[in-house]
């Protein structure tokens, strides 16, 4: 019995000291809580704080921004294509052709069929319909045949910022000072863009004065 | 980029190693032998291998290319253009380039743009004399299955009708121009080293033919001349390096070294401007503004064989 009450009387202080040091810690916080180090409104490293962010007054319309190319690339210059192409300039027959926007079937000398974009697009997608000897942007400027990789890049823009850069494309061997890269239009098929399989150079052959090798599925079978 | 001279054996980049001037033994022997040869100019003939008494004696003492002189390169020079046209009767210009200074090179290689063609396989043959039934090629072009990385399981004597096959891509492999390049710590005669650019070359006067290197080298990027190499008179690139692609004799080792002809007169290697894909990017690595440059800061690229701490300077990419 004795030992039992002495036991309760423990607790009891026990619990009381618990209490006192809980609302003291209490407390403290709330003191803290309500004297803040610094007003809320004030930038803490760097950052503005969330109630400040009002989204700003909307600016008032100006003319769209155009690409004008990669100011950060190192400066090259492009392979040159108007010259390569064959029936370069179109206006030797379209200056006699009055213009027609409607889709149709090509004769030749045109592309036969237009793989690109799956039967979604259509010449004037690309080509300019007044003056026939030049491309033509979405935003309706016109651009030249030699320029092909501003209008390849308005729906293709990571390959041609990698183009830009050096990671995509083929670089002509000029030396480091001078970089003149190839255009898309080099190498895809503007119309039908994807490259196509061709066949590989000869196999490594066995060194001469060695009998023929066998290929370790041949060597199985026998 | 690795500077420690000890491990690889390399000088400072802007401070190219010194010719010595001073005559050594093994140089006063050469110039005795030399100065003797005037008195057995009778001898010449097929004694001496159809060379003259001067040639063969002159191609015995000489030393070391890091250790000749600048008057004994060029006479090393003369000697490797007379030879060739004694044994492929083509006239050819061989030059020692030294290293630009301030150039490291790399090379990147986008795998989803290689189709397998071994355009630059076959580029590289021609460029760089090699013997045309030994089978020996710098490059190979790995057909992998999509989907894996197995290295032993690649094949490079693929031969489709057409290539890219259907459910492969392709890797080719040559001399990735390590930084840490076990090939160099193999050699006992120390007749390959790292140039200051960062290319690993051969000596191919130095080399005696142990192929240690070639064990030691974990991307097969070495071969050797078992045979003589069968050269047509038409098949010879003129334009040759020492250090480059001079044609070798038999019983030596060879390997890919960047094409020291071309690219340190700041021409693209010979696979890179033969890639008809634009897969291969080859630059300074210590120009901020080189396309590799690009290809390293913005690419997830990978490199084989990493674990080994041989540090390629070979990247391989994907778009």
């Amino acid at each position: 019995m004795h030992l039992r009450g002495l036991g309760r009387r423990w607790a009891t202080t026990c619990t009381r000291v618990f209490a006192v040091l809980a609302l003291s810690i209490l407390a403290t916080l709330q003191v803290t809580a309500q004297a803040p180090d610094r007003p809320l409104a004030e930038p803490v490293d760097g950052h503005r704080a969330l109630r400040d962010n009002v989204p700003a007054a909307p600016s008032p319309p100006s003319a769209p921004e155009t690409f004008e190319g990669f100011p950060d690339a190192p400066a090259f210059s492009v392979v040159a294509r108007e010259k390569q192409l064959t029936w370069h300039p179109c206006k030797n027959c379209h200056i006699a052709l009055p213009p027609n926007p409607e889709p149709r079937q090509l004769m030749a000398p045109h592309a036969a069929n237009l793989a690109h974009g799956d039967g979604r697009f259509w010449c004037l997608q690309c080509h300019d319909l007044e003056d026939r000897n030049q491309l033509r942007t979405l935003d309706g400027r016109t651009v030249g045949f030699d320029d092909a990789w501003k209008v390849c890049g308005q729906c293709h823009f990571q390959p041609q910022k990698d183009w830009a850069f050096g990671a995509h494309g083929k670089r002509v061997d000029t030396g480091p000072e001078e970089r003149v890269i190839y255009n898309c239009t080099h190498c895809h098929d503007p119309h039908d863009p994807s490259i196509k399989p061709r066949a590989p150079e000869p196999a490594p052959a066995v060194r001469e004065g060695l009998a023929p090798m066998i290929l370790p599925d041949e060597a199985h079978e026998h | 980029m690795s500077t420690d001279p000890k491990k690889t054996n390399t000088p400072d980049c802007d401070t190219p190693r010194p010719r010595p001037e001073d005559p050594g033994k093994r140089r006063f022997l050469g110039q005795a032998a030399a100065a003797t040869a005037g008195g057995l100019a009778c001898a010449a003939g097929p004694a001496w291998g159809g060379r003259s008494f001067e040639d063969a004696l002159g191609g015995f003492f000489q030393d070391h290319y890091q250790r000749m002189s600048s008057d004994e390169i060029q006479a090393a020079l003369r000697r490797i253009e007379r030879r060739t046209e004694r044994e492929y009767g083509v006239e050819i210009q061989c030059e020692d380039t030294p290293a630009q200074p301030g150039v490291v090179f790399g090379y990147a290689l986008n795998i989803s743009k290689c189709q397998g063609y071994r355009d630059c396989v076959s580029a590289c043959v021609r460029e760089n004399n090699q013997g045309r039934g030994s089978q020996l090629q710098y490059i190979r072009v790995l057909e992998l299955a999509n989907g894996t990385r197995d290295l032993e399981s690649a094949d490079h004597y693929y031969d489709p009708e057409t290539v890219p096959a259907e459910g492969h891509y392709y890797l080719p492999v040559q001399c990735m121009q390590c930084d840490n390049p076990p090939c160099v710590k193999a050699c006992p005669v120390e007749a390959t080293w790292m140039e200051p650019d960062g290319i690993v070359v051969i000596d191919y006067d130095w080399c005696i033919g142990c192929r240690y290197c070639m064990a030691a080298c974990p991307y097969w990027a070495r071969h050797f001349n078992w045979t003589t190499p069968r050269l047509e008179p038409g098949d010879i690139n003129p334009k040759t390096n020492y250090l480059g692609n001079r044609p070798r004799p038999k019983g030596v080792v060879e390997k890919c070294h960047f094409c020291t002809q071309r690219t340190r007169k700041g021409r693209q290697p010979a696979c890179q401007e033969a890639c008809p894909t634009g897969a291969r990017i080859f630059g300074n690595l210590l120009d901020p503004d080189s396309e590799i440059r690009y290809v390293l800061e913005n690419k997830a690229v990978f490199r084989l064989k990493e674990e080994l701490g041989t540090e390629p300077k070979f990247w391989y990419f994907r778009d």
